[in-house]
């Protein structure tokens, strides 16, 4: 017989769930292995940690700087992303000057970036969120540039065909055909965001995740570090797939059936 | 299936299509695709250009539809000269990768009405209209990405059909389908084209669905600097039957025709060898 999609579901989530129980399980049978506990905090500890830094405040204010962040240069890199994608993506002229460096940069990571921002740009928010800019722009740029080469010929001349000004054809055909590769790219970047983060706030901040987990070092505070590295992954994960959530009724009319 | 005749919007105008000494090329120092093409399509009259892969069919007709220019000659449509892609030419791909995958059936159909203004109540009374026609009632709310590819080519004819446009510019449409398929396809158009008496130019390959479709046929001569070879006038009552001894007749003489064209067109590139 064959299973319902609510069963193939169940059965999903339960395995989903049996995975996590099972790393969960590693983790305790790992930390409690090692010689000297500090090396390696147990789940238990790092969640009784967790919670009193969250009873002191302090969690909360961390997390809060670094999605603030995050969120700061990711509107402003991808705002200047899709303006530079499009650009790139119609006209020709603009593309040729532009690539070479795009797709430099786009490899090079940020953390390469991070001597250079501290002497440019100091200690503050700016240089953390200038490192956040870069890791968003490129890619940003990039898949808006594929998208706008998505539109095929024939739409703009079918559009032409039904009286659309240049203007029009922009607006109403090679726009929202880019939206979908827009978004690709901006989830693409908000990945790079969440990698970037700590290497950013290497850069002497006083507070948040990345400067939680490098704090670690100073103290011999290994749990600290594991609550900043558990709550960042977890973060990363929630806004991607909130990010999904969000993206996929405008994407899921392109995906095949 | 019975066809029920688009809503009116006045008079239809002038959908006649003069094509004169009309010659294209890509450059000096490459050949010419087209040269010195000329033949007239009386408004009203579903007129089939037919002829082997690679004449420049398919360039006749972007050249009628104001995509490209032509290098020479003249092109008018409705009696004024054709100065770029306008609404009273409406074109239908064969592939059907002009429909817009971000937007519904609907969406699509209406779009060239959003275009021109037009209000939205009326605009989804006549693209509904327009969907009954071509028999993808029913289908509105899907997306591109959901149809078939018959579906695909209505909806096409829909979005084509929506605007009143007095000239249908269709590329090889039914090329890409499945057998059974054009052959449904093909019915329908020929019952619809009897019923909207628009002109359409229709391009294929496939000299049985030129003689079904087509009040005339013209046939053109193999590429490069093609041109038209002759025009035969479809003289068989509708509704007109593949296997009747008449259009097997028609048949013969159209396929002689072209094939002579390709023997020309392989003896030439055998004594420049």
């Amino acid at each position: 017989m064959k299973s319902t999609l609510t069963q193939q579901r169940r059965v999903g989530a339960m395995g989903y769930a049996l995975s996590v129980a099972m790393i969960l399980a590693l983790w305790q049978y790992g930390s409690s292995q090692a010689i000297i506990p500090l090396l390696f905090p147990s789940p238990l500890s790092t969640l009784r940690t967790a919670m009193r830094l969250f009873d002191e405040g302090r969690l909360t204010i961390d997390v809060i700087a670094s999605l603030r962040r995050i969120a700061i240069g990711f509107v402003i890199g991808s705002s200047a992303g899709i303006v530079l994608g499009v650009l790139m993506g119609s006209f020709r002229a603009v593309r040729i000057v532009f690539d070479p460096y795009v797709q430099f940069f786009r490899a090079l990571p940020a953390l390469a970036w991070i001597p250079a921002a501290m002497v440019w740009l100091g200690t503050g928010e700016e240089s953390k969120i200038a490192l956040l800019v870069y890791t968003t722009v490129f890619v940003v740029a990039l898949n808006t540039m594929i998208g706008v080469g998505s539109v095929s010929a024939n739409q703009i001349r079918a559009a032409r065909c039904f009286g659309c000004s240049s203007w029009q054809v922009f607006l109403m055909v090679e726009a929202p055909a880019t939206v979908p590769f827009m978004l690709t790219g901006m989830r693409l970047a908000m990945g790079n965001c969440f990698s970037t983060i700590v290497a950013a706030e290497l850069l002497a901040p006083k507070n948040g995740l990345g400067y939680l987990i490098f704090s670690a070092r100073t103290w011999m505070q290994t749990e600290f570090a594991f609550v900043g590295i558990v709550i960042l992954g977890l973060l990363g994960m929630i806004v991607d797939r909130a990010f999904l959530f969000a993206t996929r009724r405008l994407l899921q009319r392109f995906l095949p059936r | 299936m019975a066809i029920e005749p688009l809503p009116r919007h006045g008079d239809v105008p002038d959908g006649s299509i003069a094509v004169r000494d009309v010659s294209f090329g890509f450059g000096a120092g490459r050949p010419s695709v087209l040269d010195d093409v000329t033949f007239d399509v009386p408004s009203g009259e579903f007129f089939v250009l037919l002829g082997p892969s690679g004449c420049g069919k398919s360039t006749v007709l972007n050249l009628i539809a104001g995509f490209e220019q032509p290098t020479q000659g003249t092109i008018l449509a409705g009696g004024r000269a054709v100065m770029g892609a306008a609404r009273d030419r409406v074109v239908i791909f064969q592939d059907s990768d002009s429909l817009y995958g971000w937007l519904t059936v609907r969406d699509n159909v209406t779009f060239p009405l959003r275009v021109q203004g037009v209000a939205t109540r009326e605009r989804d009374e006549r693209a509904l209209a327009a969907l009954r026609v071509v028999g993808l009632k029913g289908h509105e709310d899907k997306y591109p990405g959901e149809l078939s590819g018959g579906m695909k080519q209505r909806t096409q004819l829909a979005r084509a059909l929506v605007l009143d446009a007095p000239i249908l510019l269709m590329d090889e449409p039914f090329a890409a389908l499945d057998a059974q398929t054009r052959s449904i396809l093909q019915d329908e158009l020929v019952q619809l084209s009897v019923t909207l008496r628009r002109t359409v130019l229709f391009i294929t390959h496939d000299i049985g669905e030129a003689i079904l479709l087509g009040d005339r046929v013209g046939i053109m001569r193999a590429g490069p600097g093609s041109s038209i070879k002759e025009t035969i006038v479809v003289d068989l009552p509708r509704p007109r039957r593949r296997g009747s001894t008449e259009f097997g007749a028609l048949y013969e003489r159209i396929h002689q025709s072209i094939s002579e064209e390709v023997q020309r067109a392989l003896r030439r590139e055998d004594s420049l060898l």
